[in-house]
């Protein structure tokens, strides 16, 4: 060991989550808070995004497949057992470095599907004990939207939304014709100058990075404010252990430092925000003699449940030029005309259909060419005119429900830098998802070519978007059936805390986090109101 | 090589296009590390195609019919290479200035979308949104 250090909290995590928590923990000085992240700052002037051929260069250090990356930050996962590939983003701000910033709120519903729809489970709390931290969350990460939405009737204030373009506003006007909800994103993205951040100006390719800092990643949210507030972050440590005393109580974090040492970090209370799969990942590898299956894992509940969001994408192409390339390229419209449940869909719960911007060009002239709407030779350039800028598309984003089937596990065949086991993915999609992608594409297709649109592909699920890590370690108030209570504190070990999606007890069918920060925000409160102790 | 990326991607005058030969498709493929892909696929071309001086003295649409014959008997390495030739000429940032992708990095001015009209809205309000 290295070096030996005691702090009063000792958080697990620099991303969404993590971020969030160490911002409130830290707030008032009360406590002495150190954050440990695996990776390293990202550099902003680095991001593909900064760059003409952004396209290729994305495929590299800011792949979202950590498989693909191969950094010494991230951990190997093998998801060959999943129609899903997971991405991740490991550094400081985590995998909101890379999102999209669609940053839409769970449904009241959401938190009652087993009273509601007889399926998954109640959360040990509701909507409204979230309501106070959503707005917190928001006016932190600096949201942009419109205030009245319908089926979001509960925001106060929002920056101005991104803007629709001819794309949206023809997306907008099917939509309408069909008498379907539809409404601005919320989207994490500074419309106009927001807490020293810069204002967005509609270049596109935020999931590779926004060197603009208009995208509201939290390397340029919570962290300056939490540093300000004395946080000490720890970059490129890896946690290795989450240590217990003779007691059973947490007692800190074994972890490989910077310099490749290892190193023990005391604290009087743990906080786990790796995500849901990097939480239940290492609380599967603190084993001891009174765990000696992982940390919680008494009744191997500890990566069960895995949720996804299996998306699922239909394309279509517009006569006319609808600039679909330019602006935030997740951020436009959604609809939740299908979002709550409906006897007569043959399917419960529900899914948000997200208005994706259109393809860039190297993507364009490759999906064309493979597709056969793009030839060779004479003619290529008037038909390249026809596609680049007249396509729009539609993301299902359909909720899964928690099954235990579906869960992660140690991976002994894999290791990471520091040779700690990487994950092994297990998850199958239910015949309730594949009948709600079902319902989704042709929803899709409908209002695509109600809004004028040639339908130009369509498939489900979509491999490579397994961002969404949520369930794995899920709260509730019964020990048997949850690893943490309501307040995120571990039913066994009563100074370890989780403040990511991991804790969800169902997934919703919106991005979760708005909602996942909003839960970190509510834990630590309540960590706080405890004195930072048990 | 310029040859062949003439006849896969011409030039198109009425469009103020560039072919793909006019970009420095060389400086790419070093730069991407696409030279030993590029390099199966030239080595099988002249192995069951025309010698390389007869390649040089073909017009577009020669060098097109014999590039698509090749393409029937080898789609894998074809494909391999096609998809270099469009990743090279659409990442350009000439290219990308004449086909309307706004604002090219680096350090962009950004784009302008036009003001919307929200009273596309109003549909949307009346109908009302029934929550569970």
């Amino acid at each position: 060991m290295a070096t030996h250090d005691t702090v009063d909290i000792a958080i697990v995590g620099a991303g969404a989550c993590g971020a969030a928590a160490a911002w409130r923990l830290s707030r008032g000085g009360r406590f002495s808070v150190a954050c440990l992240e695996q990776g390293d700052w990202a550099s902003p002037a680095h991001y593909p995004s900064t760059r003409p051929d952004w396209e290729l260069s994305r495929a590299g250090a800011f792949n979202v497949s950590p498989n693909v990356r191969g950094l010494s930050a991230d951990y190997p996962i093998d998801d060959s057992g999943s129609p899903i590939a997971i991405a991740n983003y490991n550094g400081v701000g985590g995998s909101t470095v890379l999102y999209s910033a669609h940053f839409p709120r769970f449904h009241p519903s959401d938190f009652q599907t087993r009273t509601l729809d007889g399926v998954g489970d109640d959360w040990p709390l509701r909507y409204a004990d979230l309501l106070p931290y959503f707005h917190e969350n928001e006016r932190m990460m600096g949201v942009a939207g419109l205030v009245g939405d319908p089926a979001n009737p509960d925001y106060e204030s929002l920056l101005p939304p991104v803007p629709l373009g001819p794309m949206g506003q023809r997306l907008a006007a099917g939509f309408n014709q069909l008498g379907w909800h539809w409404w601005p994103s919320p989207a994490a993205i500074a419309t106009r100058t927001h807490q020293g951040r810069a204002a967005c100006i509609n270049l596109g390719p935020c999931n590779t990075g926004c060197a603009q800092g208009a995208k509201g990643s939290v390397d340029v949210t919570y962290w300056p404010a939490a540093l300000r507030q004395g946080v000490r972050l720890m970059p490129r440590c890896r946690v290795l252990e989450v240590t217990l005393d003779k007691r059973g109580r947490a007692s800190g974090l074994r972890y490989r430092n910077a310099q490749g040492q290892e190193a023990q970090l005391h604290a009087r209370v743990v906080v786990l925000a790796a995500n849901g799969i990097g939480t239940p990942r290492l609380l599967l590898h603190s084993r001891s003699a009174a765990f000696p299956d992982g940390l919680l894992n008494t009744h191997g509940e500890v990566g069960r449940r895995l949720m996804l969001h299996p998306l699922g994408y239909v394309e279509a192409v517009f006569d006319e030029d609808l600039q679909s390339s330019l602006g935030p390229h997740g951020c436009c419209l959604l609809s939740q005309e299908f979002y709550e449940s409906d006897a007569q869909r043959g399917f419960v719960r529900g899914y948000t259909l997200q208005a994706l911007r259109g393809a860039p060009a190297v993507e364009t002239a490759l999906s064309g060419y493979f597709m056969r709407r793009l030839p060779l030779g004479a003619g290529h350039h008037a038909a390249f005119r026809r596609l680049f800028n007249h396509t729009a598309g539609l993301a299902v984003i359909a909720e899964d429900l928690p099954e235990t089937c579906n869960r992660i596990e140690l991976d002994p065949t894999k290791a990471d830098s520091d040779g700690m086991p990487g994950v092994k993915v297990h998850y199958r999609l239910s015949d309730n998802t594949r009948a709600m992608l079902k319902h989704g594409l042709e929803r899709a297709r409908e209002v695509l070519t109600t809004a004028g649109g040639k339908v130009s592909a369509q498939f489900a699920p979509v491999r490579h978007t397994g961002w969404h890590l949520m369930g794995t370690v899920r709260m509730g108030d019964d020990p048997r059936q949850s690893l943490v209570n309501r307040h995120g504190q571990a039913h066994e070990v009563d100074n370890l805390y989780v403040v990511d999606s991991s804790l969800f007890v169902t997934g919703g069918a919106v991005n979760p986090v708005a909602t996942a920060q909003a839960l970190a925000l509510y834990v630590a409160e309540h960590i706080a109101q405890r004195g930072g102790s048990s | 090589m310029p040859a062949l990326l003439g006849a896969l991607i011409p030039a198109d005058a009425p469009l103020g296009m560039p072919s793909a030969a006019e970009i420095d498709f060389a400086a790419y493929a070093a730069q991407q590390g696409a030279w030993p892909e590029v390099d199966a696929f030239l080595a099988r071309l002249l192995e069951v195609g025309p010698a390389l001086e007869q390649w040089q003295g073909m017009d577009e649409q020669a060098c097109l019919e014999r590039l698509q014959a090749f393409r029937q008997r080898e789609l894998r390495l074809f494909s391999s290479f096609l998809t270099q030739v469009f990743r090279a000429y659409y990442s350009s940032q000439a290219v990308q200035r004449l086909i309307g992708c706004g604002a090219v990095p680096p350090f962009p001015d950004g784009n302008v979308l036009a003001d919307d009209d929200w009273s596309v809205l109003e549909p949307v309000y009346a109908r009302g949104y029934c929550r569970p």
